[in-house]
């Protein structure tokens, strides 16, 4: 069970994470950050490879120890493929270096797995945020099997 | 807390929400303020304002004898309701009600893909299952079928056909209600209602012919309010052996004429498989000279030639569409195309993605214009925002509907290009777009804002060109909640006689008035006449 002190603990650090990503006017730093107190399977952290220095930022929060899938530009295969089904899964935490439009899209869609976009900060040429559900949150409208789906096929 | 919906008390509403969470459960139905704003629309012309439609609750339910229960609340306290799909069309009012203090109706619990068969290309699904549900089964299961999405892909199958929305692949998919194949709805009174061939029990052939017997009722559940759709087939593309996407380009502005009819007259006959857009690459944007030709209202051919030639020669039109089949047929329809369109001077021909099947997801992540394919994608929300401007302020779609003949094109978009310019607006693209086998669309994006001063100046672009619009012979196909009212009375021929017929339909279907009470501006008894 995901108490509320992990949960927090576990968003500033994939936050950070991410955060701390080298960047010109910011703090580098290459220290690994501590993985995060949830299960490893239940976080990711998603780049799109079309922004700025998206190739360090996914370099360095692998280095961290936190899953990370990138993209270019359209989010939506990412989404069915990967992020849909970790939030179906149970309680998760996402953390995401985008562009605006993306993290638009994916707050309104992960709400239906009762996540939230719980942190965020504008880069220069994108967004750092951390989006993430947990127990206490409402329930995931997870599919009802269908047991008809290969009747006809 | 939200408030009770107009002429309930407090009390009543306290009660129907007790019951419904008796239908539901507890956890699924959503009565505080923080719930209530998911289903606020995001991109409202009347955003922050008195007026703004807000609902009162929310209820999912997960099944058809829930949404009756819900059904029976609503009719015992004259609780209005707003079903909702995924309520992911942004540009057409999203998840909120039409009616402020609805109950919105959420089913997007409801989201089984009861079947699919490849062997006859159909499919039955729930109105929670959304294009990437269905598209991902499709491939998980190596399913040889496409679906034909809505672009962005985010929606849901019902509820985009339910709106009479469009996609991109072949004709025969790409007109969404037109696709559909059956359905199943709760009637406001409770009662459950197959239609087609599903009204007759035995019968092996609900998504296979859309008819039945006797009146066919399909239509009436489309843009309106007289029931909840709970189930609805579709017919589904085979997947092709290879697909060609092409563009047509041709020099000067009039001729768009030849182009249109030429590229339609291949499309009804079948050579030319896929949604096509006539799209003016040089009309876009804001440079001076154009938004000055634009919203003049009335620039000479000339002038917009002489214009496309200080452009460096850019194609003032490009036509973009997709063949889809085996190769050696692909190649004899282009080649046929390109026969066709020769003798246009100037014209110039282009193949810029051709694919074989099925693909890798690797390949269809790569897919440029993916809805052609259908793939359904997000893109379009990156493409309509300057790098990091957060999309926050949204549009709405105006979708004046035209005959598919170019002069019509250029007549429409002098006058919105006027319109726009008169209103203190940059215009919007121009582009028309084939999405049914005898029309085209133009879509006009008009912003929305977070303002109230913004708005009201969007809101009267928008009635004005409503308005015009119809007067020169282009009403709109499909319009906002909050402009259905004006939307309808632009079908109000013969002193509105079909907006009687509409009442009097939702007289017989809906007496106590609950379902979506004003969508498309259909008004129970009761609230009738209560709206300004």
């Amino acid at each position: 069970m995901i108490d509320r002190r992990s949960f927090l603990t576990s968003n500033v650090a994939l936050a950070a994470a991410l955060l701390t990503w080298p960047q010109s006017g910011a703090a580098a730093t290459r220290t690994r950050t501590p993985a995060a107190s949830w299960p490893p399977e239940s976080q990711l952290a998603v780049v799109d490879r079309e922004l700025d220095k998206a190739g360090a930022v996914a370099k360095h929060t692998r280095r961290t120890g936190v899953r990370t899938l990138e993209f270019e530009g359209d989010v939506a295969g990412l989404w069915m493929r990967e992020i849909e089904p970790l939030l179906r899964a149970g309680p998760s935490v996402i953390a995401g270096y985008t562009g605006p439009a993306t993290l638009f899209c994916l707050d309104l869609l992960a709400r239906d797995f009762g996540a939230r976009v719980r942190q965020r900060a504008d880069a220069r040429s994108g967004v750092v945020w951390v989006l993430s559900s947990t127990p206490l949150e409402r329930a995931v409208l997870a599919p009802i099997s269908s047991t008809w789906s290969r009747s006809h096929a | 807390m939200p408030s009770p919906p107009p002429g309930l008390s407090e009390r009543d509403f306290q009660a129907a929400l007790r019951e419904l969470e008796g239908v539901v459960g507890r956890e699924w139905l959503f009565a505080t303020d923080e719930d209530v704003l998911l289903y606020r629309d995001g991109y409202s012309p009347l955003w922050g304002e008195a007026d703004e439609r807000f609902a009162s609750a929310a209820v999912a339910p997960s099944s058809v004898e829930q949404v009756q229960g819900i059904v029976k609340v609503a009719n015992q306290y004259g609780l209005p309701l707003y079903p909702i799909s995924t309520g992911r069309n942004l540009t057409y009012g999203g998840a909120a009600p039409a009616y402020s203090g609805s109950v919105v109706v959420d089913l997007k619990r409801m989201n089984r893909i009861l079947d699919v068969s490849a062997r006859d290309k159909t499919c039955l699904v729930e109105p929670g299952v959304s294009y990437f549900d269905l598209y991902r089964h499709l491939r998980t299961n190596k399913i040889p079928l496409w679906i034909d999405t809505a672009d962005p892909g985010w929606g849901g199958l019902m509820g985009n056909a339910l709106d009479r929305g469009g996609g991109y692949t072949d004709i025969e998919f790409r007109d969404h209600f037109d696709a559909h194949c059956g359905m199943e709805v709760v009637l406001p009174t409770g009662e459950v209602v197959r239609t087609g061939m599903g009204a007759s029990p035995q019968a092996k052939t609900w998504q296979l012919f859309k008819y039945g017997l006797g009146p066919w009722v399909d239509g009436i559940f489309s843009q309106s309010n007289f029931g909840i759709v709970t189930k609805m087939g579709f017919w589904l593309m085979e997947e092709p052996q290879a697909a060609l996407q092409v563009s047509v380009t041709v020099p000067k502005r009039r001729d768009v004429v030849p182009l249109v009819d030429t590229l339609h007259s291949l499309m009804c006959a079948h050579t030319v498989p896929s949604q096509v857009t006539v799209a003016s690459p040089l009309m876009a944007g804001n440079n001076p000279e154009l938004v000055r030709l634009r919203g003049s209202g009335g620039a000479s051919d000339a002038d917009w030639d002489r214009f496309a030639a200080n452009a460096g020669g850019a194609p003032f039109w490009a036509a973009t569409f997709v063949y889809y089949g085996p190769s050696k047929v692909i190649a004899a329809q282009w080649e046929h195309t390109k026969e066709r369109l020769a003798g246009i001077a100037g014209v110039g021909f282009r193949e810029t993605a051709s694919y074989k099947f099925p693909l890798t997801d690797e390949q269809a992540e790569a897919v440029a214009d993916k809805a052609r394919y259908g793939i359904p994608s997000l893109n379009l929300f990156g493409s309509r925002t300057a790098p990091n401007a957060p999309p926050l302020e949204g549009h709405m779609d105006f979708s004046p509907m035209i005959p598919p003949h170019g002069e019509e094109l250029i007549a429409l978009t002098d006058y919105t290009g006027k319109v726009y310019a008169d209103q203190g607006f940059t215009p919007s693209f121009v582009a028309g777009m084939m999405f049914h086998p005898r029309t085209m669309i133009c879509f006009h994006a008009v912003p929305t804002f977070r303002n109230a001063a913004d708005n009201a100046r969007t809101r009267k672009l928008f009635e004005t060109m409503v308005r015009g619009c119809t007067e020169r012979g282009w009403p709109i196909y499909r319009i906002h909640p909050v402009f259905q009212k004006l939307g309808m009375e632009m079908f109000g021929r013969d002193n509105g006689s079909l907006h009687r017929l509409h009442e009097t339909l939702k007289d017989a279907i809906d007496p106590n008035g609950i379902v979506s009470p004003g969508r498309y501006d259909i008004w129970p008894k009761r609230l009738r006449g209560t709206q300004a």
